[in-house]
């Protein structure tokens, strides 16, 4: 016993690293469906108040990440899309990283297609403008005067869909899925506060356990916590996507770590009142 | 072509992400500089052409027009000088020139950023954090037995002198109880009867779902209107002797539930009456009154089953129905099939439409199950609030005590001896649960993360996609280690 301990304490990381790699490969070549998934409060409070929403309001998605962190974050975009469109909302898409244009060009082409949404009508996209905070004052102001033109260069007051919507406050809500800063609590401070405009939105897990004080105090309508969020707000809408096939793994990635640290700490107390020696 | 060379790009650029795991190596190095100049690049492209051209370059120089037309360009000599004064950083004589245009964002950002901050992080999150410490109320078994205890006590009062002010209040204090007792049980009820809607369209979704199966392939054989071969006529005769059977059955189990919801009506009416019988008659002894309490309370358990078991019977005469309408639909198709002829346009097109209605039946299904379970996350949240206020109690006062412990900790005016000393500890125990919290969430996005990088890995592995970009890559990357370990051995420093 004293020896395995030994040589559970001297084990080289990488090791850990393949059976981490091994671990969560294995749920991507053969799923395993696991079951259980409830939605979390913020999850649920996010998908009644956009369930809630009449056909014909707006609402305001900004995509504040980059390719680096959308295997979290891509999941719950796709996932709040699909929702505003079946809910027949009107959408209009902005983004505060510089990085992040591509993504939310080929996530607004994927889900507009795919939900029939016409351009112009029923959805726009403004595009990535520089500037962070800048950009959210600015569209509190005036958002014909931060976006003079959308994505593909129509005047953005000339857009059926902006006609009713000159200010951020105009929004019936607005939805940031952040990656940090600029992010949801950028929105929250410069914008949501301010301007008063319902906000909500989703956030990496780094970042979540920073969001949640502002769920709790009223400040969001609704929080979408990383992955696992995403995969609650999936099986909300009943379209399981990117989220949901990524909790086995996760969920058997998590088992992995659990049981190291229960590992690594037996090993630790039990060799700590014994003198070394025991592995050659 | 393009897209196949994208995944071979970015499946190498992973993996020399990767094989930095093993240790530093020119892989890693290369993925790294590539990134860090990609992305500055990428930001340089688009920050001239969202920023630069319309917000300067096109404001003093229309495309077509001629320098300084626009009057507005004045405006920007200010930033623009600031932003000029930036690039003096690389002239170290003038460097101190930059400071300027630092003091100023410095200056810009605090103005705006700390009535924000005042606003957003302190008074608001201070207002969420004040939250009523007590909001204690009975739960069902304590508001019941307090409505007992106040009736009891009214008709005590009542006995005495049932016209006396004390006997009003007793009786008014008794219907308040009575009230919440009832709102309580209403609460779990709905609950209980939430969960059994959940449950019951749960069960039903996988048993519709396949239910439809032999109505779909008999549509999509009619909707061919060609004559049927064997195999199909043997399906034929096989979907309808098992929708029949499945609508047999399912009428059998309606009738035995409406049965039994019938018998249960029968027993609740006969307690309600033999209750009513004994509160009228009840005399002015506290016995009588609390035998004729109890058989209403009877009388109500019995009511609840009966509804429970009406509900129940009401839901599979639904389910009864839905099998006969399809087991009726099946019957038609079958009778088409089995005519050897070819269907005509007429029935081809009813075909299609039941096979759409089938199909949809099942959406339906599916989408019910989800509507309802839902709706009993609701019901059973509603049930928490009326009945665990505890829970909220304690969550509120477990808030309360970790901000002013953390706020005790970080607050360094007064030395920390003592009950402070205490409270800080406290405060530090707290600071370490929301560590371990967030280390906790930083484990899941970590793993996310990588679950998303295996998952392309694995899609570049697709010999037609991405013609094995990633096992390809591999070997070349691990070959290209082993390499550089027999190249380099003896020459790298001892650890």
């Amino acid at each position: 016993m004293e020896n395995f301990c030994r040589r559970i304490l001297a084990l080289d990381r990488r090791w850990i690293f393949f059976i981490l790699l091994a671990t969560l490969i294995f749920p991507i070549a053969c799923p395993l469906n696991l079951e259980g998934l409830k939605p979390s409060t913020g999850v649920k409070k996010m998908y009644d108040f956009i369930e809630a929403m009449p056909e014909g309001q707006s609402v305001l998605i900004s995509f504040d990440y980059d390719p680096s962190s959308a295997p979290e974050l891509q999941p719950m975009a796709d996932a709040v899309m699909r929702h505003a469109f079946r809910k027949k909302l009107k959408v209009v898409v902005v983004g505060l990283w510089v990085t992040g244009v591509p993504l939310q060009k080929s996530t607004v082409e994927k889900i507009t297609k795919e939900a029939g949404a016409k351009e112009g009508e029923d959805y726009t996209h403004l595009g990535f403008k520089p500037g962070n905070v800048a950009v959210i004052s600015g569209m509190g102001e005036d958002i014909y005067a931060t976006f003079p033109t959308d994505a593909k260069g129509t005047a953005t007051s000339t857009i059926p869909v902006m006609k009713k919507l000159r200010r951020l406050k105009d929004f019936d809500l607005v939805v940031s899925i952040s990656a940090g800063t600029p992010g949801l609590d950028t929105w929250i401070a410069y914008g949501a506060d301010k301007y008063k405009f319902k906000i909500g939105g989703g956030a990496t897990a780094v970042q979540s356990p920073v969001m949640s004080p502002y769920l709790q105090a009223g400040q969001l309508v609704g929080l979408i916590p990383a992955m696992r969020g995403a995969a609650e707000y999936e099986f909300l809408i009943d379209k399981p996507g990117a989220g949901t096939k990524g909790m086995d793994a996760i969920s058997l990635g998590h088992y992995l770590i659990i049981a190291l640290i229960l590992l690594g700490n037996v090993a630790y107390f039990y060799t700590r009142t014994k003198p070394a020696g025991g592995v050659a | 072509m393009s897209e196949v060379l994208g995944f071979w790009v970015a499946a190498a650029l992973t993996l020399f992400m990767f094989s930095f795991l093993y240790k530093d190596n020119p892989f890693y190095r290369m993925g790294e500089n590539l990134f860090v100049g990609v992305t500055i690049g990428y930001s340089i492209v688009i920050l001239y052409f969202e920023s630069w051209l319309p917000k300067v370059w096109r404001v003093i120089h229309p495309e077509a027009g001629v320098w300084f037309e626009n009057r507005e360009w004045w405006v920007l000599i200010f930033p623009v000088t600031l932003g000029v004064l930036v690039l003096t950083r690389f002239i170290p004589k003038w460097a101190w020139m930059s400071r300027w245009t630092f003091a100023f964002i410095v200056g810009y950002a605090s103005g705006l950023a700390i009535p924000a901050t005042l606003t957003t992080s302190i008074q608001k999150q201070a207002a969420g954090t004040v939250q009523p410490l007590l909001t204690r109320t009975p739960d069902l078994e304590g508001a019941e037995a307090d409505a007992r205890g106040a009736e009891a006590a009214a008709d005590e009062a009542a006995r005495k002198d049932p016209t006396s002010e004390d006997a009003r209040e007793a009786r008014v204090r008794a219907e308040e109880l009575r009230q919440k007792a009832e709102a309580a049980r209403g609460a779990g009820e709905a609950a209980e009867d939430a969960v059994s809607v959940a449950e019951w369209n749960e069960a039903r979704k996988p048993v519709v779902a396949k239910a439809i199966v032999p109505l779909v392939e008999l549509a999509a054989i009619v909707e061919a209107k060609a004559p049927a071969t064997s195999d199909q006529i043997s399906k034929a005769k096989a979907g309808q002797e098992g929708a029949a059977k499945e609508a047999a059955a399912a009428r059998k189990s309606a009738d035995d539930e409406a049965k039994t919801a019938q018998e249960l009506g029968a027993a609740a009416g006969k307690a309600r009456a033999e209750a009513d019988a004994l509160w009228a008659a009840r005399g002015k002894t506290k016995e009588s009154g609390d035998a004729a309490r109890a058989a209403l309370e009877t009388a109500r358990v019995e009511a609840r089953k009966a509804a429970i078991a009406g509900k129940r019977a009401a839901r599979a005469g639904r389910l009864a129905l839905e099998a006969e309408k399809r087991s009726a639909a099946v019957a038609e198709l079958a009778a088409i099939i089995l005519s050897g002829a070819a269907a005509t346009d007429d029935q081809a097109a009813k075909a299609l439409n039941d096979r759409v209605a089938a199909t949809k039946s099942a959406l339906d299904a599916s989408q019910a199950a989800i509507a309802t379970r839902i709706g009993a996350w609701d019901a059973a949240s509603r049930k928490e609030y009326m009945l665990l206020t505890f829970y909220r109690d304690v969550s509120a006062l477990i808030l309360f005590v970790g901000v002013l412990s953390v706020l005790v900790y970080f607050f360094f005016s007064i030395e920390h001896r003592g009950p402070v000393s205490k409270i800080s500890r406290l405060g530090v125990w707290f600071l370490m649960v929301y560590f371990g919290a967030s280390y906790g969430y930083t484990v899941m996005g970590r793993l996310s993360l990588l679950y998303g990088r295996m998952s392309y890995l694995l899609d570049a592995s697709d010999p037609k996609q991405a013609w094995c970009a990633t096992p390809i890559l591999l070997v070349i990357i691990i070959g290209g280690l082993v390499f550089l370990h027999f190249k380099n051995k003896g020459q790298e420093p001892a650890a």
